[in-house]
């Protein structure tokens, strides 16, 4: 399975999904014009992952990390966001489990409860981690 | 005609009277809201040490922002006679910053506006929480990307909404959208 790679621009996240260390990040500002435009090439990507993971059984003790580290993202990202979160707690449920680590700027308490709440939302433990972003 | 330099600087005085730091009129394309959004981060580093009130300010401005280009769109999908002029300004006074936008709409969308206003003001912060959960899990619940906008709007600054309409003419009304955050 090969790497997804996009570079970040001021409207749009940067995405790396590294599936042979099974480590994955979203991060930056996500505001694009069209954001279905945007995510939908993600999605597509995390569904054919799941495939490939279905189809080669993950080892023992594999665990998969997605980090998401936004200084900002818009009300219509979060939709989108919502969707790529489902698709991973699929993931978890049925092939191995997921770690969800969620950065946020630290004095940014609007980013810590998108985190808390999205977490809730999946009834998914999310790692909250406060750091220096801007 | 009113005499453009006394204007110009009765619209000055009004600004420094008013603590107004960043006002913008005309049409909101997305390269305006760009640039808007970049000026006032960078406006908001030099007037507010609360890092957490800058973030704050910043996250309810962007949607404030786009929510005027939404209107916009939708409204010249409907008629593209639509008067896209619109206004945005921030300012702030000892207790709170208010960010406030002025935009056309049909007078026949006034009412489903103030029902959705409304509806989201008559909510607590867990109500609020609950109906966004519905609206990015259900994309036939929120008319459009406007809705979520508002009621994001809502939750990040903990206060209620303020609008106003003005009417204009027959067809046309002025809407002001209010929003405050608290300088704590």
């Amino acid at each position: 399975m090969t790497s997804l790679v996009i570079e970040g621009t001021d409207l749009t996240p940067s995405i790396n999904f590294q599936p042979e260390k099974m480590d994955f990040e979203i991060s930056g500002e996500s505001r694009p014009e069209n954001v279905r435009k945007f995510y939908e090439p993600v999605m597509e990507w995390i569904d054919n992952y799941k495939l490939f993971l279905e189809a080669n059984k993950p080892k023992q003790g594999e665990k998969l990390v997605f980090k998401f580290k936004f200084q900002y993202f818009n009300s219509t990202s979060a939709k989108f966001l919502t969707s790529v979160i489902a698709k991973l707690d699929a993931i978890r449920q049925d092939l191995l489990p997921v770690e969800i680590e969620w950065y946020y700027d630290s004095p940014d308490i609007d980013m810590k409860n998108s985190g808390e709440e999205f977490s809730k939302m999946f009834a998914m433990p999310f790692r909250l981690f406060s750091i220096e972003l801007m | 005609m009113i005499n453009p330099n006394n204007f110009t600087f009765d619209i000055h005085q009004k600004m420094r009277e008013n603590n107004v730091l960043l006002a913008f009129t005309g049409e909101f394309d997305m390269k305006i809201i760009n640039a808007l959004i970049t000026s006032v981060k960078l406006k908001l580093v030099e007037v507010e040490e609360a890092a957490r009130i800058q973030k704050k300010v910043y996250n309810v401005m962007v949607d404030c922002l786009e929510t005027i280009f939404h209107s916009y769109e939708t409204a010249q999908r409907k008629n593209a006679s639509y008067n896209s002029f619109s206004i945005f300004t921030l300012s702030r006074d000892a207790g709170f910053y208010y960010l406030i936008s002025g935009n056309y709409i049909f007078n026949d969308t006034m009412e489903a506006r103030k029902k959705q206003i409304d509806k989201i003001n008559a909510l607590n912060t867990d109500g609020k929480k609950a109906l966004f959960r519905d609206y990015i899990v259900d994309d036939t619940i929120a008319d459009q990307d406007s809705d979520l906008a508002m009621l994001n709007i809502a939750i990040k600054s903990g206060n209620v909404l303020g609008y106003e309409f003005k009417k204009v003419d027959a067809n046309n009304s002025f809407y002001i959208f209010q929003v405050k955050i608290k300088i704590l």
